[in-house]
């Protein structure tokens, strides 16, 4: 199988380039030292139909293919990784939506979403519950019209800004992962509290809060799918995010490979740009590699997306090598750069710190590990 | 409001390669954007549309990669594209290229207003869009920095002139040209760029505009580009410090000197 991007992939590429280095880039470092959330930017994200990518465009999204979704996300990420995250975690939001929201559901909060109009979060992880998603620990029971939850979610990015969250709690703690539930909850539902604002390594401006539940009433209409359905449905979107994730890697470590080589030809040593030496050629060469190994992995996945096949070893396999191989990548950026590396007036000091996330969220490296060897032992 | 925006595709570098036959830039082979003031144009034009309604169509005389010009400018928003491209048209000079794009302008039916960058940053010359006006016998504004409305057939702008503006109201159809100031170019989006991609650009010939050939391309262009080049950089020259009343005898005796007067 040969893999050739089309006309419109290029297209697609120049553009969100052109916008991200224009409009995103210059804001990158000031996002990171404020430690602000960028809503301007997510504006802007919606300006330019890049908050629903590949969705249809009959409902109001961008009507691209899966590859362009990963080439959009990968620019984004290459200007500022903090917008890549908030534009990956509002589609993480809102998929479950897509996968299993009914016709009212879908008009009253998917399609926004397509558009920016709403921004979504996905609201699972707990403080006992992060790789083991089956350890939930939030309640969801059914009083008359509503659904009443009580718990605490946390590490939730766009939560304290989102227009509405997908909520997974415990429907049935007796039946395990098949008593979870997911729910559609509106921004400013009484019972809904944000908690504390994480204060991070990396992708400062990605605002990660605390949501806490108590008894907050849920209209149960907003219920996604059955009850009992929304462990599967998370796995399922966690799946299909992955991709975002590789593509942020991939927009991540190019963004440090093209600083590096910069400073590599501009930087004098004994006489000599620091370019014409084999061990910083050398260095050159590996991240390159890793680089185009990993685009080519995530596109690969891309399109494995398309065909609405399942794709779990496929995506973890992605996600892995793109988030490892871009902490390689990183690392040796840096160290091109040698002591100016360190100093926050270059980009790459701030590459670095937003590149370890990557290997976290969404599933560490090690449950990377455990889909790929599970879906090869079984 | 039917606006018309006349657009050139530009070399985007400052080291220009020449024809030495035709002493003309050769296009193909270096990488080309949209003149940069055309761009604003194209901002001006889609702002207009947003407030009074109406089409924006772009056109440009060129070569056949002239055609990506056109598609970035679909993917920000205009309606419409159309290629003005011939064999006869090639090594023309400002006046037979706005005659040519007048014809194609005439050939495209009815419009309220034709918008053009002040200038493109290969030429420099700013003569197009006048001549256009010219050949249409239409109305002209150059140099806008600002059009502030469009009633009763009537536009009024601001026009930049060496330390402030003039306010001038015109009757339509008329040709505006814009400054860098006037706006900010928008970025394409993403569904933009989608349906650039796709669309289909027609092509009008020196025959579809009814264009007599004697007066388009080099055939028609009564001047010629003798030599495009870089000039030398000069010496920083000398500096006379010291009390006005010496220093203005000693800088006049220098000027004498150098029988500069």
């Amino acid at each position: 199988m040969e893999f050739n991007y089309t006309d419109e992939h290029i297209e697609i590429r120049k553009m969100v380039r052109e916008f991200a280095q224009g409009v995103l880039a210059p804001r990158a470092a000031e996002i990171d030292l404020t430690n602000e959330f960028p809503m301007n930017n997510v504006h802007e994200l919606a300006k330019h139909d890049l908050m629903g990518v590949a969705y249809p465009d009959e409902n109001g999204g961008g009507g691209a293919d899966p590859v362009s979704e990963a080439i959009a996300v990968e620019e984004v990420s290459a200007a500022c990784l903090a917008t890549g995250s908030i534009m990956t975690a509002h589609y993480l939001g809102f998929d479950a939506l897509y996968l299993a929201g009914n016709e009212s559901q879908k008009e009253k909060y998917l399609y926004p979403a397509y558009t920016g109009e709403k921004l979504a979060a996905f609201c699972l992880t707990e403080p006992d519950a992060g790789t083991d998603m089956s350890a939930n620990k939030t309640t969801a029971v059914l009083d008359g019209e509503h659904y009443v939850l009580n718990g605490v979610k946390h590490f939730i990015t766009n939560g304290a800004y989102a227009d509405f969250l997908t909520v997974f709690a415990m429907t049935d703690k007796s039946k395990k992962a098949k008593g979870m539930s997911v729910f559609i909850v509106e921004k400013g539902t009484p019972g809904m509290e944000i908690g504390t604002g994480d204060d991070k390594m990396g992708i400062r401006g990605a605002r990660t809060h605390e949501i806490i539940f108590k008894d907050c009433r849920v209209p149960k209409e907003n219920l996604i799918g059955a009850e009992g359905e929304g462990y599967k449905i998370a796995l399922h979107v966690i799946d299909r995010g992955r991709v975002g994730i590789a593509a942020m890697a991939v927009g991540l470590a190019q963004a440090a490979l093209d600083s590096a080589v910069k400073y590599a030809k501009e930087r004098e040593v004994f006489g000599n740009t620091i370019s014409n030496y084999q061990g910083i050629q050398w260095m050159i060469a590996e991240m390159a590699t890793d680089v185009e190994a990993a685009r080519m992995l995530t596109y690969h996945v891309a399109s494995l997306k398309e065909s609405g096949k399942r794709f779990s070893k496929e995506a973890a396999m992605a996600k892995l090598f793109a988030s490892e191989a871009s902490n390689r990548v990183v690392h040796k950026a840096l160290q091109i750069h040698g002591g100016y590396g360190y100093m926050k007036e270059y980009p790459i000091e701030r590459m670095y710190r937003d590149q370890r996330i990557l290997e976290l969220f969404e599933g560490t490296s090690q449950v990377q590990k455990m889909v790929i060897s599970g879906n090869l032992l079984k | 409001m039917n606006i018309i925006v006349c657009v050139k595709q530009v070399p985007d570098t400052t080291e220009v390669k020449i024809d030495p036959v035709t002493n003309t830039l050769i296009r193909s082979g270096v990488p080309s954007i949209v003149n940069p003031f055309d761009k604003n144009a194209i901002e001006a034009a889609l702002q207009l549309k947003e407030n009074y309604g109406g089409s924006v169509k772009v056109i440009t005389m060129g070569p056949p990669q002239a055609k990506e010009a056109l598609k970035e400018c679909l993917a920000m928003g205009a309606d419409d594209a159309i290629l003005i491209s011939d064999r006869a048209f090639a090594g023309a000079d400002t006046w037979a290229t706005s005659y040519t794009l007048a014809k194609a302008i005439e050939h495209l039916g009815e419009y309220d207003l034709i918008l053009c960058g002040k200038q493109a940053i290969d030429g420099d010359t700013a003569q197009v869009g006048p001549g256009i006006a010219e050949w249409l016998d239409i109305s002209q504004i150059t140099y806008v920095q600002r059009i502030n409305n469009y009633e009763n057939g009537l536009i009024n702008a601001e026009r930049v002139i060496e330390g402030g503006f003039e306010a001038i109201t015109a009757t339509t159809p008329a040709v505006l040209t814009v400054e860098k100031s006037i706006n900010e170019p928008r970025y394409p989006s993403l569904k933009g760029t989608r349906r650039a991609a796709k669309a289909e650009i027609p092509i009008l010939s020196a025959a579809d505009i009814q264009v007599n050939e004697e007066l388009a391309g080099l055939k028609g262009s009564p001047t010629f580009v003798k030599r495009i080049f870089t000039p030398e950089l000069r010496n920083k020259g000398q500096i006379f410090t010291g009390e006005a009343r010496e220093t203005s005898k000693e800088l006049a005796e220098k000027i004498i000197n150098l029988k500069i007067i």
